[in-house]
């Protein structure tokens, strides 16, 4: 009997550990953070979430700094978009990670473009934003902020995230003002911390820190006057 | 299940011949003694009292004995022997005809005695009682163990008969010992025929399957020879060992006795056995008491009561089965195409040839159920099985793909798998039904439709319960349908660094068809 045990051990351990039927695959992703308690959250936070949120940039004009004005037309300003997120400990801090599947929505995705409008450039950028999940859904959406149903309750103001769908072209204005290290802007997902503006360049920048690194989001009373501005991070948004 | 006799017995066989008056036939008397139980030890018998009756019965039907001359004995004590026996000397003293008498016992013996309830009787007193009998021809059958010891013959042969009518002038005179087995060896039941071995084949003789000659009538040497060569054969293959009936044949002159004439009565139906073989006859149907086994090299003929009667014809690989009905003046033929055949698997569950095995192989398509939410799988089977007389041996191989559609992933699942089974099963008529136990392994591989998600191949083992059902088309070919619920053991986890043992439960069915050889 013990030998039978232990042929079935054998063969039961040979090969792969098999997937299940709700096997999303391999994350292109895994996202690595920690939540911090801010001051003043009244009430506290039944179900706290932490997720990314990704405006909707084709919507926007595409920025071309030296062209001459170019009309982009009718300006589409839908919803943002949420990714999936994770569930965080009410008690702070709190670790978490997310593991993004899939690139963001192509709506998602904003362009650099020259003055001819040839592409130098595609990505996303997402905001790094922690809710209660009151409805319980996993999931926020403006609607459901608007309808009270989810409460934000933070974000990051280090951190974002970016996903990189066209590196920026060496050369380019994305190249040269907006990354701080584009060479480091490969295809894929990244964090990014701001850079800010100084003398030689006017505006902010981002520096590209790589998917490991942990985010740091702030959990602290966010309401619908306060604007989520992370530090720094005031840099040439791509658009359309 | 063979159950063992102890004692010692011996058969008398005297004779003294009388000439006849002429034109009278002799007159027949019969004493017929069983007793299942013996004395201290020994084991109960199951058939001894059945042995007489049915010796009785034949001797009545066939045998020419007026039904109040055919006195039967059944569980008796020595006493009821003695004062019977010489109760019928005292009728035969009385009759001056010429006269037979013809005593049989079965039971318990030793050297010296018979067993009967708790009393002995003397063998050396019975034999006395029968040769001092007034009997113009005095025939004792005894059927015990070790017989041989009193006759002094460790196995023999019956010299070479020739028929005399007992009404013909008789000039010999003389003593003749029948014994059920020699010195030494025991004489032996059987749950199967459901009789002593000596005393089926002599009944089967005396009703015609001794017959040699095929005159019509069975001669005692006839029917000795034709009982003593059925029993070396059939013990020859039984745990206590092969037992030979002997006979000492002491004649003044040579001489045979015609112990039944079994085809000139009305009353009784003929079965005919057209071809040679083995035929066993059992009354009414298959469980039915088996009635008589005719073991010949050329077309038999016996005599039955008017019934229905199940005929078993065996052959090395297959058995011939069929019912027949015997009417009373009319002769039943034996025809083996209206007889169903046993072969294959069948024929090796139920014994009686010397097929020890049977071979198949099987085709069919089936399905295995979900396995870790990863979908139904279709399966197509292919295997090769193996009958013994009390398991069956299947070893199948199969192949199998599932489709499951997790939140974003296509999953395709392979599965090569290969177990063994063993089962019992059960005929019932035209289908059969088996039970058992099934365990194997599977090689899955698993392929998720996107470059960035390896694929995964695990090996797993599996276990469980199964069942079967197979219904027999025609010839070798037969229907099927199987299932198992089975427990696989392997590892699972969607994060395979978080992966663990599991032991998921699913089922398997499967649809096909059997080719035996």
């Amino acid at each position: 009997m013990r030998r039978a045990a232990l042929l079935l051990s054998v063969l039961a351990g040979c090969g792969d550990p098999l997937a299940e039927g709700d096997y999303l695959g391999s994350p292109m992703t895994i996202l690595q953070g920690r939540a911090l308690a801010g001051s003043g959250q009244d009430p506290a936070p039944v179900r706290p979430h932490v997720g990314l949120v990704w405006p909707r940039l084709s919507g926007f004009p595409s920025p071309r700094v030296g062209c001459d004005p170019i009309d982009d037309g009718d300006l589409d300003e839908g919803p943002s978009f949420f990714a999936a997120g994770a569930r965080i400990d009410a008690v702070f801090p709190s670790t978490f990670h997310i593991e993004l599947y899939d690139p963001p929505p192509p709506a998602a995705l904003g362009s650099y473009r020259d003055c001819e409008g040839a592409l130098d450039g595609r990505m996303a950028v997402a905001f790094v934003l922690a809710f209660d999940d009151l409805d319980d859904d996993g999931t926020f959406s403006e609607e459901s902020v608007n309808g009270g149903v989810d409460r934000p309750i933070g974000y990051s103001d280090r951190h974002m995230v970016i996903y990189v769908d066209v590196p920026p072209r060496p050369g380019s204005f994305a190249w040269e003002h907006v990354f701080l290290n584009p060479e480091a802007a490969t295809r894929g997902y990244h964090v990014v911390e701001g850079v800010c503006a100084d003398l030689e360049e006017p505006l902010d920048r981002i520096r590209v820190l790589g998917a490991s690194e942990p985010l740091e989001v702030i959990v602290t009373p966010v309401d619908d006057d306060t604007e989520v501005e992370p530090h720094c991070l005031n840099f040439l948004w791509p658009g359309r | 299940m063979i159950a063992l006799r102890r004692g010692v017995a011996a058969c008398l066989l005297a004779l003294l011949f009388a000439p006849a008056p002429a034109g009278a036939g002799p007159r027949r008397y019969a004493v017929a003694i069983g007793a299942n139980e013996g004395v201290g030890g020994d084991e109960r018998l199951l058939y001894a009292e059945r042995d007489a009756q049915r010796i009785a019965g034949i001797l009545r039907d066939v045998g020419g004995f007026a039904p109040e001359d055919v006195l039967v004995l059944a569980g008796v004590t020595a006493s009821d022997v003695r004062r019977a026996v010489i109760g019928v000397n005292a009728r035969l003293r009385a009759d001056p005809s010429p006269s037979l008498l013809f005593v049989f016992y079965s039971g318990h013996a030793d050297a010296e005695a018979l067993h009967l309830r708790g009393t002995r009787m003397p063998l050396a007193e019975l034999r006395d009682l029968v040769t001092g009998s007034p009997a113009g021809v005095r025939v004792l059958v005894l059927d015990a163990c070790r017989a041989g010891a009193l006759t002094r013959v460790k196995g023999g042969r019956p010299g070479p008969s020739f028929r005399v009518d007992v009404e013909d002038r008789l000039d010999a005179e003389g003593v003749a010992i029948l014994t059920s087995s020699a010195a030494g060896e025991d004489s032996q039941e059987s749950d199967h025929l459901g009789a002593s071995f000596f005393t089926h084949y002599l009944a089967s003789a005396l009703i015609g399957a001794g017959d040699r000659n095929g005159d019509g009538k069975v001669s005692l040497g006839e029917s000795f020879t034709y009982a003593s060569e059925r029993t070396l054969a059939a013990t020859s293959a039984t745990v206590a060992g092969p037992q030979h009936p002997t006979y000492r044949w002491e004649l003044g002159g040579r001489s045979d006795v015609v112990l039944t004439r079994p085809f000139t009565s009305a009353a009784l139906g003929k079965l005919e056995l057209p071809h040679a073989g083995s035929y066993l006859v059992h009354e009414r149907a298959a469980e039915g008491p088996v009635v008589a086994e005719v073991a010949s090299t050329r077309p038999g003929l016996i005599a039955l009561a008017p019934g229905t009667y199940f005929v078993s014809r065996r052959a090395p690989d297959h058995l011939l089965e069929g019912e027949f009905r015997v009417d009373a003046g009319r002769r039943t033929r034996v025809d083996p195409a209206s007889m169903r055949r046993i072969d294959y698997a069948r024929v090796v569950r139920k014994g009686g040839t010397q097929r020890g095995s049977a071979l198949a192989v099987f085709a069919q398509a089936g399905v295995r159920g979900p396995l870790l939410g990863l979908g139904t799988a279709v399966r197509a089977e292919a295997g090769t099985r193996l009958d013994f007389a009390g398991v069956s041996l299947q070893l199948r191989f199969a192949a199998g793909s599932s489709q499951a559609d997790s939140p974003r992933l296509d999953i395709g699942t392979r599965e090569i798998a290969a177990s063994l089974a063993a089962l019992r099963d059960f005929d019932l008529g035209v289908i059969t039904l088996g039970v058992g136990v099934e365990a194997g392994g599977a090689w899955i591989a698993q392929r998720f439709h996107e470059e960035r998600t390896p694929d995964r191949d695990a090996g797993v083992a599996l276990v469980g319960p199964t069942a079967e059902a197979e219904l027999r088309l025609a010839g070798p070919l037969s229907l099927r349908a199987d299932g198992s619920l089975l427990t696989y053991f392997l590892e699972a986890g969607n994060d395979p660094g978080a992966a663990s043992s599991r032991t998921p439960v699913t089922w398997r069915a499967a649809l096909g068809a059997a080719l035996a050889f």
